[in-house]
């Protein structure tokens, strides 16, 4: 380990700030990063690919970049940032976490990772993730569990883990992840770091591997509110390669408009009573009713808010995400790319060959599910109801932002828990979504931020959700919430 | 609702899937579990709504508006008519 650099010191905006300024030496950075990386990726596995060699690569083009571009164009410069496995990158593989795509290499870069790259950063490694981002818990991966860094006994919460244990184990201050029903923040929660799912449409989805279209969408995870807002700022934007790509809405840098906020005073915060009052750990509710405490104590008036459609929202999500999923994933068929079976008599034994091996249990399961419910004779009973029920959700939501400005919930009903706690029941791994599932139905911007730890000394997070396209609220009570209350710096995992 | 190895198989043939015996008896208890937790809808009151109707008017997708190419894009280059 290099001995000029403290772990968990390093911020992105400083990095960046630094480094313009010519006030940072990058080779050393660079190299307390990738012998970090060395020693400490098996503790976790929360990385799939990693290559010095391309790190070291990157870096000679970013200083050839640093001599003719504008510093305002190079708002991450030489900050190291980790992609989750389902992102392309030409220049790494791309696993989603399965057999079915092991050593996929596109040929193309996605959106987010060229947006990254113009802005001076590197891209540093890939994360693991549950296969193609469906499970919660980080178990569903081919390359093995991701462990969580402040107790490897317990999961990092998924499908985002790896991306969300890289960035608390300080494998990188930034990481990218994608959220379909709380893929950031819940991993984000049970990590301890913040993580944002924009509004669906701010963040291009050109080059994420498709899980369920009408809900994924991709975001950050960081240690501090202001690098979460620096990297939302240069990933967001339209573009015309996505055709769901909003264009030109709110435009202006979150980053800068985190001052704007002196206080929360003038905020009003509905705290969402059905998942309050719901089976939380009197630990975790004390961790949460103490952070609206502080949020109150900054001059927001929180209130209580009830949003009934609640109660049945996962299982809209779990009918409309597996149904679009098993559309998705139907281009897997061992001919055009990806895993082919062995020892096949025809075309259709080939298909389901190629799908029989290549899928893990939870994305067969899924698929089934999805196929299941799109069927003939079930559709509507299933499918059709579930899509009536996100519309009666929407209009519930909307109500809500006319009443309040920012809703409030716990992220989660509980902190991490042990490996294998949930895998006999496939309810209760789902039902861990309960908190998280309504944002993306409706397709609102959410923040997960950590607010302490539990009994067992595991964080816990409170989870801010907004109106369409108010990322930048979210981030200004966010960031005043952490200007007073930093957890995150007074500890950090012991691994 | 009673899921059986029959329609399980059925389903994974739907699906382009080949299940073992051990498979099809795992996806059988789950999935019973699954479709009769997401029955909860059946039960929503929710009959009235249109499922492709969005209230909010918070469409994402571009106006559906059709650009004359040459409006696009002018044409750059014209070949000098040669022959006649």
């Amino acid at each position: 380990m290099n001995d000029g650099i403290i772990p968990y010191s390093s911020t992105a905006h400083q990095i960046a700030n630094d480094f313009l300024a010519n006030q940072l030496d990058i080779d050393e950075l660079y190299n307390f990063y990738i012998s970090r990386v060395n020693k400490n990726k098996a503790k976790t596995n929360s990385l799939t690919f990693f290559s010095d060699e391309l790190v070291h690569a990157q870096l000679k083009q970013l200083k050839q970049l640093k001599e003719i571009a504008k510093k305002d164009d190079l708002p991450l410069a030489g900050v190291p940032i980790i992609i989750k496995d389902n992102i392309v990158d030409r220049d790494m593989p791309t696993s989603c976490g399965s057999r079915m795509l092991e050593g996929f290499r596109s040929g193309y870069d996605a959106t987010v990772v060229q947006k990254l790259r113009e802005a001076g950063a590197i891209i540093f490694a890939k994360a693991n993730c549950d296969e193609f981002a469906m499970g919660s818990t980080n178990e569903h991966s081919y390359f093995g569990s991701v462990k969580n860094p402040w107790d490897v006994t317990k999961v990092p919460g998924g499908s985002s883990g790896g991306s969300a244990a890289a960035v608390a184990h300080d494998l990188a201050p930034v990481s990218i992840g994608s959220d379909t029903g709380g893929s950031i923040r819940q991993p984000a929660s049970f990590c301890g770091i913040f993580g944002l799912k924009p509004t669906y449409g701010r963040v291009s989805r050109y080059g994420l591997v498709a899980f369920a279209s009408s809900l994924d969408q991709v975001g950050p995870f960081a240690r501090n509110v202001k690098d979460l807002a620096l990297t939302y700022d240069v990933i967001k934007g339209f573009d015309e390669k996505d055709s769901t790509s909003v264009r030109s809405i709110n435009e202006s840098s979150c980053f800068d408009e985190l001052g704007a906020m002196t206080d929360l005073k003038g905020l009003k915060l509905g705290c969402v009573v059905e998942l309050r009052d719901s089976k939380l750990k009197p630990d975790l509710k004390k961790a949460y009713l103490n952070a609206c405490d502080q949020l109150k104590k900054l001059g927001a008036k929180v209130v209580d808010i009830s949003i009934p459609s609640l109660s049945n929202a996962v299982a809209a999500y779990y009918v409309l995400a597996s149904a679009e999923a098993a559309s998705n994933l139907a281009r897997y068929d061992g001919v055009r790319y990806g895993y082919s079976g062995n020892d096949v008599d025809n075309i259709d034994d080939l298909y389901k060959s190629s799908r029989s091996q290549g899928f893990g249990k939870e994305v067969k399961q899924r698929i089934m599910l999805g196929t299941f419910v799109q069927s003939m004779g079930y559709y509507s009973s299933y499918y059709g109801k579930a899509e009536k029920y996100r519309n009666l959700m929407k209009e519930e939501f909307k109500q809500a932002f006319t009443e309040v400005d920012l809703l409030i919930s716990p992220t989660c009903l509980s902190t991490a828990f042990k490996l294998g706690e949930k895998n006999k029941d496939p309810l209760e791994a789902y039902l861990t979504d309960i908190a998280t599932v309504s944002a993306n139905l409706v397709g609102i911007p959410a923040l997960s931020m950590p607010i302490g730890f539990d009994d067992q000394n595991l964080p816990v997070g409170m989870q801010l959700m907004g109106p369409w396209y108010q990322e930048s609220m979210i981030l200004q009570a966010a960031y005043q919430y952490e200007q007073k209350n930093n957890y995150w710096h007074s500890r950090t995992p012991s691994i | 609702m009673k899921v059986d190895a029959e329609m399980v198989k059925y389903v994974a043939g739907l699906a382009r899937l080949k299940l073992s015996v051990e498979e099809v008896s795992y996806f059988q208890t789950h999935l019973a579990k699954i479709i009769d937790y997401v029955s909860v809808l059946e039960k929503a009151g929710i009959d009235t709504e249109d499922p492709f109707l969005d209230k909010t008017n918070s469409t994402v997708l571009r106006s559906d508006k059709a650009i004359m190419r040459e409006e696009k894009r002018p044409i750059s280059i014209k070949v000098p008519r040669i022959v006649g």
